[in-house]
């Protein structure tokens, strides 16, 4: 906007500038075009006219030397002294080439040259000869020009030496006329030339062209001159070469010659050109001071018009108490003026839009204030999600405010009952009583068609069809009510009543407002009832979850749970008490009970259809009780007994079946008479379900406990079986090995050679049997957990020296190389050193056992915290699905080499109970064909002794 | 903010205006001065070819270089020299006497600009005078006439000359005319002509020799660069005066001891050649510039020489001689 204004005025009055110069500078450049055209001609018209003089002048010049010896008695003196006088004239005129003299009858009487030979009285007839005629006729001839050697231009000129002396002819260069011509300098190329009366080039600065012949009557100027002579008008033609000019002439009378200057018209024009480039010049320095003086304007014009508008803005924004300061003196400074009249005016105008704002703004604040309403009972729906009392409270309050009514209620339907719910004002209410629902009172009418009654004037109403309405309005004294239903899914659950003291309509907004309000009452009351029903659920899960939880924290025994069946019984069903009973034998037992009502636990009592919870056991059904009142006496005679002595009316006993025969039953009672909702019922059987399966449950535990412990001691048994079968074994096979021995070393005579070879075998027998006995008995402490470690400090590389010491020898006898690498500063070890010993011994042992050739080596070393111990063998390794099996008890690689070499199978398994007993591990690696690898890996502080029981 | 862009603008026009008004670098053409002389001897006819090409515009060093190649009279090496020029390459070559027909042989494309010499028509290298129509150009001289002149002149001079020797160049395409129209002369005037053609300076003495045996009264030499210039010229007026005979013929033989000359003014040629160039470095083909015909000619008279060969020169030719020698 502002660029525009600024931009336009400066454009303007560039313009206008501009456009006055422009016209100014076209019509100076036209006038000094004229004024150079005009005085360029004049110079050239100048030039050729001096050129033309010149050119006269040089003709004339010959002519007059010529003269000099054309004399009538020249012709008589000797032709020495003509010859002398010829040679000399050519002397003084280099332009004649040649001269001839001839006699009055035209005879060549003296012929001089400058290149051929002179010749003296050749007496040649020439007086046919145009030069010969013309000068005796007019004294002086001119000849045509004419080309010697094809190019050299020439002419011929004669003077008469009057009548009787004859004519000397002169052949005159042409080209010496050049100088002249080519002396003409019109500015830089301006040239000038001449032609003959034939329109034939004479002279010319090209002078190739004129040795060329040029013809030069084609060109338009030539062919107006020669036309006519002496029109001096210049012509703007092209030359020979096309070449825009201005051409001027003049002519030689004597020689009928024509002269022309010429000037190329671009440097005839350049004075035009360089006054326009001036005026160009000029042009622009105006432009610009034009823009200058235009940028300056305009700056005075756009900057008030910008305060203008900047004052514009800030009232149009508001700031009406803002006024222009603009002192140009001129529209500007009258337009601000206005602009301060219009803001006051907008000043005084917007003091009275500011009221009806204040109107509007009330207004709107009331309506803010009903959503304020609408979210307040928004509010206390979502606070009271339970209780639907506090909201419908807040939905009267909030109804009667709006609607602008004296007094308002809540009414809702309980069945076939209206019960009055809230009510807000100052009339009397009914709430909390009870009335019949029916279509003959306002409410029960909303409520039973759904829809909105509207009653102006109570009073104007049938009086038989609204009894019960026109009743309570004069009951409660209102005249005019208005009742809107509540309802849900189409059905009403209650209505909300406006009611007033006197008659009138309501508006159709208060209409409007009460449907809403019905509405959220709606919400409310649905509210608290899904969010009940939601709590109901999650408390019976809870409980549930109770039972079971305690089930599983008691398993041996049922009363906690029982105990909290029915405390969950009587807080989910409701009665004044709760009571279970177990069945011993006939009898049932009161095993737990909670509520208000007396009960004894522990009380017996015979299991008999006389009572409530006897029936429900023997008829195994649940037995329901509304009032005892109703009992037969006949039947019921113990319940009718206990219940008048316990002070209760009516009762509920469901019966606790386990595995199809009653276990107990759970019981509920009441002091005041009414029947178990189906509900209670339902809930009562549930119950008595979870105690079932806490009862069945303890009874499985014990049973399970029972069978173990009869079991332990069975194990505890066999163990000490063994043991002590161990040892009884052992003693009788000393005696026997000891005696054995004792024969065969003859303590008891001489024996026989076979009987000492038997003596031997029975030996040899007794002593494997011994090993055996001796491993089952470590194996037997071991399970008994009897077989207790040493813990005391041992050296590893003791334990090697004395196994390989006591291995050597079997070694030796079967030729392998046994050996030991032991690290050296290996550490003390913890342990016991006497069943580490055995565990090597053992393996070692193996190793020689089923290694038939190569060697057997110990290899004992720290890695970390660990002692590893490895019995490295060359013998024929174990299958991989053996290794597993090897340290198990009574397991042996089973093959027939194993069987060969013999042994308990025990070994290894021993082994791996003492080291574990020793916190470490024992494992094989071996490859069959090619040895095995014991590696045991020991803690060097092994964990303080313990039990090898398991 | 404006104000300052119509600044720049006008700033920016002013450079625009005065890079317009720049000129063009002009381009140096290359002038081949094939020169059959001694440098020393042709000075002052360069000093003013030179000065005629200054004032058309051409200066040495800015818009026009000169290849200088001066045969120091020796012909032969006319055709080494003009080769050279022609390989270098240069843009014009210009030439003088037998230098035009020789650099032709080299070139028909290298304009060529005869600063004098014999008709190029006649030599064969020009279809006519007004239309050349090939690559050579310039100024003829009408030398068959001269030398008619000169014998001429010569017999005007002695009047009792009757055997008169002719130096010509060996088989020079100019030599028929000459024989033509000295031929006419000289049974006009009862002269017996002796003509000896040679090729350079080391036939001089046999061919003096030669006419001494056969009584020649006078020698009328060729305009050719051989005899005409420098040294050789000096030569040729030296074995004249040695046997005291009258050499007419250049002007430089006549400066040097020579009777007579009679020729044109090669001064005038230089400058007339000049304008040659001109034209055809300006675009004009050679082929289409007529060979201009010299106007001016040169009278010299020795009087010393004229002395001391005890001849008495007459009226007649003192007013005709443009240059008396003392």
């Amino acid at each position: 906007m502002k660029r525009g204004l600024f931009l336009k005025y400066v454009v303007l009055f560039v313009g206008l500038v501009g456009g006055v110069l422009v016209i100014n500078a076209a019509l100076d450049l036209y006038f000094v075009y004229q004024e150079n055209r005009r005085a360029s001609i004049e110079v050239q018209r100048e030039k050729a006219e001096a050129a033309a003089q010149r050119i006269e002048s040089f003709v004339r010049e010959i002519e007059r030397q010529i003269g000099w010896v054309a004399q009538a008695q020249w012709a008589s003196l000797p032709a020495d002294q003509r010859r002398f006088d010829y040679v000399r004239l050519m002397r003084q005129v280099p332009a004649i080439t040649e001269l001839v003299q001839l006699d009055r009858e035209g005879r060549e009487q003296l012929s001089v040259s400058r290149l051929a030979m002179d010749v003296v009285g050749a007496g040649t007839d020439r007086s046919a000869e145009a030069a010969f005629v013309g000068a005796m006729a007019h004294k002086v001839y001119f000849g045509p020009v004419y080309f010697r050697q094809g190019s050299e231009p020439y002419f011929t000129m004669a003077v008469s030496h009057g009548a009787r002396g004859g004519v000397t002819v002169a052949e005159v260069n042409l080209k010496l006329i050049w100088d002249v011509v080519s002396q003409i300098k019109v500015g830089r190329d301006g040239y000038a030339y001449v032609v003959d009366r034939l329109g034939r080039l004479v002279a010319h600065p090209d002078i190739s062209l004129v040795l060329r012949g040029t013809e030069m009557k084609g060109l338009p100027q030539v062919a107006a001159a020669l036309r006519d002579r002496d029109a001096g008008a210049a012509l703007d033609t092209r030359n020979l070469s096309g070449v825009s000019v201005l051409s001027a002439h003049a002519s030689i009378p004597a020689l009928g010659w024509i002269v022309f200057v010429e000037l190329p018209t671009s440097e005839a024009e350049l004075p035009a050109i360089n006054a326009g480039l001036r005026a160009l010049a000029l042009l622009v320095l105006g432009l610009i001071i034009a823009a200058l003086a235009a940028a300056l304007l305009a700056r005075r014009m756009v900057v008030p018009i910008r305060a203008l508008r900047a004052g514009a803005q800030r009232i149009g924004s508001g700031e009406l108490h803002h006024r222009l300061d603009i002192r140009t003196g001129d529209e500007l400074e009258a337009l601000a003026n206005q602009f301060n009249r219009t803001a006051e005016a907008l000043e005084d105008s917007y003091a009275t839009l500011e009221n009806r704002v204040e109107d509007r703004t009330r207004e709107l604040s009331e309506s803010l204030e009903q959503q304020t309403a609408t979210s307040e009972i928004l509010r206390a729906i979502s606070k009271s999600p339970t209780d639907v009392r506090p909201v419908l409270d807040v939905v009267v309050a909030a109804a009667r405010r709006f609607c602008g009514a004296s007094d308002a209620a809540i009414v809702l339907r309980d069945g076939e009952e209206l019960v009055g719910a809230a009510h807000d004002g100052p009339l009397s209410a009914w709430v909390g009583e009870r009335r019949p629902l029916d279509r003959a009172s306002t409410t029960g009418r909303a409520i039973v068609d759904g829809q909105t009654v509207h009653t102006p004037d109570i009073d104007a109403l049938d009086p038989v069809e609204f009894a019960a309405a026109i009743a309570m309005a004069h009951r409660h004294k209102w005249r005019a009510n208005l009742v809107a239903p509540m309802l849900r899914e189409g059905a009403a659950i209650g209505c909300i009543v406006l009611r007033k003291t006197e008659p009138g309509a309501f508006t159709p907004r208060q209409v409007e407002l009460l449907e809403t309000f019905a509405a959220q009452g709606v919400i409310a009351i649905e509210n608290a009832r899904l969010f009940s029903e939601l709590r109901e659920a999650l408390e019976q899960q809870t409980a549930t979850a109770d039972v079971l939880r305690v089930i599983s924290q008691s398993p041996t025994d049922v009363k906690p749970v029982l105990k909290v069946v029915a405390e969950s019984a009587l807080r989910f069903c409701g009665a004044s008490d709760v009571m279970i009973d177990l069945r011993e034998g006939d009898q049932l037992v009161t095993a737990a009970h909670d509520g208000a009502l007396h009960a004894e636990i522990g009380r017996r009592r015979a299991i008999d259809r006389s009572n409530v919870s006897g029936r429900a056991i023997i008829d195994e059904k649940t037995v329901h009780v509304p009032d005892v009142a109703d009992l037969d006496p006949g039947d019921f005679a113990g319940t009718l007994a206990i219940s008048r002595e316990r002070g209760w009316r009516a009762a509920l006993a469901v019966p606790m079946l386990c595995e199809g025969s009653p276990a107990g039953t759970i019981m509920l009672r009441k002091t005041e008479p009414g029947p178990f909702t189906a509900r209670q019922i339902e809930l009562l059987e549930t119950f008595a379900a979870q105690a079932v399966i806490a009862i069945e449950n303890v009874r499985l535990f014990t049973e399970i406990q029972e069978k173990s412990r009869q079991l332990e001691i069975a194990s505890q048994h066999k163990s000490q079986f063994l043991a002590n079968m161990s040892h009884e074994l052992r003693t009788p096979l000393n005696a026997i090995i000891g005696y054995t021995e004792m024969m065969a070393d003859g303590l008891y005579g001489e024996v026989s050679e076979k009987a000492a070879a038997v003596l031997e075998r029975v030996q040899k027998n007794g002593r494997h049997l011994l090993d055996l006995i001796n491993d089952v008995l470590d194996l037997s402490k071991i399970e008994a957990g009897q077989l207790v470690l040493s813990s005391e400090p041992y050296s590893v590389a003791d334990v090697v020296a004395s196994v390989l010491a006591s291995t050597e020898s079997l070694a030796r006898a079967k030729g392998l190389v046994l050996g030991s690498t032991v690290a050296s500063g290996l550490p003390t070890g913890t342990g016991d050193a006497r069943r580490l010993t055995q565990v090597l011994l053992n393996l070692v042992g193996n190793a020689i056992k089923f290694t038939d050739s190569g060697s057997v080596e110990v290899r004992a070393e720290k890695i970390g915290e660990m002692f590893e111990i490895s019995v490295v063998d060359t013998g024929f390794g174990i299958a991989p699905a053996d290794q597993a099996k090897i340290f198990e008890e009574f397991q042996q690689v089973d093959n027939s080499s194993t069987r060969k070499k013999g042994g308990t199978g025990l070994g290894l398994s021993i082994s791996r109970r003492i080291v574990e007993l020793h916190g470490g591990r024992i494992g094989v690696e071996s490859e069959e064909g090619k040895g095995s690898t014991f590696r045991i890996t020991l803690p060097i502080q092994a964990p303080s002794a313990g039990s090898a029981a398991q | 903010m404006k104000r300052r862009i119509l600044l720049a603008a006008l700033a920016a026009s002013a450079s625009l205006t005065a890079h317009a008004a720049a000129q063009p670098a002009q381009r140096v053409w290359r002038l081949g001065m094939l020169m059959p002389d001694t440098a020393p001897a042709l000075k002052r006819d360069i000093d003013i070819f030179q000065a005629a090409l200054r004032d058309l515009g051409y200066v040495e060093g800015r818009n026009i270089a000169f290849e200088y190649r001066y045969t120091d009279g020796n012909a032969e090496r006319l055709p080494v020299m003009a080769r050279q020029l022609v390989e270098r390459p240069v843009d014009l070559i210009v030439t003088y006497t037998s230098g035009a027909s020789v650099a032709r042989q080299f070139t028909d494309r290298i304009p060529i600009v005869q600063v004098a010499g014999p008709d190029p028509v006649a030599v064969g290298i020009a279809r006519s005078i007004a239309k050349p129509g090939g690559n050579v150009t310039g100024l003829t001289i009408f030398v068959a006439e001269i030398m008619a002149k000169r014998l001429e002149l010569l017999r005007e001079v002695d009047p009792a000359v009757r055997r008169v020797g002719v130096l010509l160049y060996k088989s020079h395409p100019a030599n028929p005319p000459i024989y033509d129209r000295m031929g006419e002369t000289a049974a006009a005037l009862g002269i017996e002509l002796m003509p000896i053609e040679v090729r350079g300076a080391p036939e001089f003495a046999a061919a003096f020799a030669a006419w001494r045996d056969r009584k020649a009264q006078a020698v009328i030499s060729h305009d050719h660069s051989v005899f005409a210039l420098g040294a050789n010229a000096q030569e040729l007026a030296a074995l004249a005066i040695g046997q005291r005979i009258p050499l007419v013929g250049a002007v430089d033989q006549c400066r040097n001891g020579g009777l007579m000359s009679y020729g044109v003014n090669i001064q005038a040629l230089f400058m007339r050649s000049a304008s040659y160039v001109d034209r055809i470095l300006r675009g004009a083909s050679p082929g289409d510039l007529p060979i201009e015909q010299p106007s001016e000619f040169v009278y010299a008279v020795n009087l010393k020489t004229a002395k001391a060969l005890g001849i008495i020169i007459p009226p007649s030719i003192l007013v005709r001689a443009d240059e008396l020698i003392e």
